[in-house]
């Protein structure tokens, strides 16, 4: 287990280093509309959904740093549970490009690193309000036109973790959450694709 | 799986690599599908991961991947208590391309093997923690571009590649399978 981590190091670090090449810079300032969908448990029941994001960055060099917010559609679900609600969400972060190969100096193809953190408030639909934090990584790649460096497409994957409290949950189920609401698992995925100007 | 493993490198070492990958390093992520056997419980894994490659003799590429997974388990009764948990992952492994054919010096399709091992930290509500080592052998079928040689934007080996990967994966209780999708640069 050392050896293999010790390797792996090794071989990131090493591959981190190369990474260093020349990456056109990314635009001052840059807006990007998206939509997000994603899926993870709440004390122990399924949750997903899905909504528009919007996200405003500053950039300097390889690095963007950004604030977002958006709004999702959710569903909670498992035995004896199917209910849902509303989520507004407002998020803070810092996205590096890590990766760029460039086509005839007319776009980019390149893989992006992020870290976040962010606030959502959930509204069930039966009534019942939830607070919860997270924090989070993604990673992702993206097109980006070189004539002008702010516009690209984007996609990127994300791993949130957020505090699983299943008193708290169980605004939504009304008590009647199941018993499997003792979780194995507080981590959650995301999808995000947006275009970028 | 050690027939597999026997056949995978012998085809390795008398396969004729026709186009092989530029001697530059190659930093990636990619998603996986999985199913392996867990104490009893045939567990289905979703992992997100990071991956980088590095040459280390002439038709060989040594790899490391780290992975963030989800673990479920399929139920058909509605109160069945669901396995739900998470872990991590991280793998080493040799490649080396089996067949491949570059079109305009620009794309390279290629049949890649690969071989390799390491080691899963996972944690669910209905079997606990396991520390579970894995071995693995499989192929990945994907296609590399690189910049052009003219062409100064980027720097000599720059590349940018996709791949689908399928692998055979034996761990403790048996062998399981994986589907992934990954992309890689190189530079």
């Amino acid at each position: 287990m050392r050896a293999c981590l010790v390797v792996l190091t090794l071989l990131a670090a090493s591959a981190v280093a190369r990474a260093e090449v020349a990456a056109p810079s990314v635009g001052r300032h840059t807006l990007t509309l998206g939509m997000i969908g994603g899926g993870g448990h709440l004390a122990g029941l399924d949750l997903g959904g899905f909504g528009p994001n919007l996200e405003v960055a500053l950039g300097s060099g390889r690095w963007q740093y950004f604030t977002e917010g958006g709004a999702m559609i959710v569903s909670l679900g498992g035995p004896g549970v199917d209910t849902g609600g509303y989520q507004v969400r407002g998020g803070l972060g810092a996205r590096w490009i890590a990766r760029s190969l460039q086509f005839d100096h007319s776009a980019a193809v390149e893989m992006t690193l992020e870290g976040f953190t962010a606030v959502s408030e959930y509204w069930w639909t039966g009534g019942g309000r939830l607070l919860r934090p997270e924090v989070g990584v993604g990673v992702g790649w993206q097109v980006r036109f070189l004539d002008n460096l702010r516009y690209a497409t984007r996609m990127t994957i994300r791993i949130a973790f957020g505090p699983d409290d299943p008193q708290r949950a169980m605004t939504a189920c009304k008590g009647a959450c199941p018993s499997r609401a003792a979780t194995g698992s507080n981590s959650s995925i995301g999808v995000l694709m947006g275009f970028q100007w | 799986m050690k027939a597999s493993l026997v056949t995978l490198l012998v085809c390795a070492s008398i396969g004729e690599a026709r186009a092989e990958r530029d001697a530059t390093n190659q930093l990636g992520f990619g998603i996986a599908f999985d199913q392996v056997p867990i104490a009893g419980h045939r567990v289905m894994q979703m992992g997100i991961g990071l991956a980088v490659e590095h040459p280390v003799f002439r038709h060989w590429r040594v790899f490391g991947e780290y992975e963030y997974l989800w673990l479920t388990e399929a139920t058909t009764d509605q109160m069945d208590v669901a396995l739900d948990g998470s872990g991590h992952r991280s793998s080493i492994g040799l490649r080396r391309q089996l067949v491949g054919t570059t079109l305009g010096k620009v794309l390279t399709l290629s049949i890649d093997g690969e071989v390799g091992g390491g080691v899963g930290i996972f944690s669910d509500n209905l079997t606990g923690a396991h520390i579970m080592p894995h071995a693995f052998a499989g192929l990945r079928l994907g296609y590399v571009f690189r910049a052009r040689e003219a062409d100064d934007a980027s720097p000599p080996g720059a590349s940018f590649g996709a791949a689908f990967t399928f692998r055979a994966i034996a761990v403790e209780h048996g062998i399981g399978g994986m589907f992934g999708l990954g992309f890689a640069w190189g530079g």
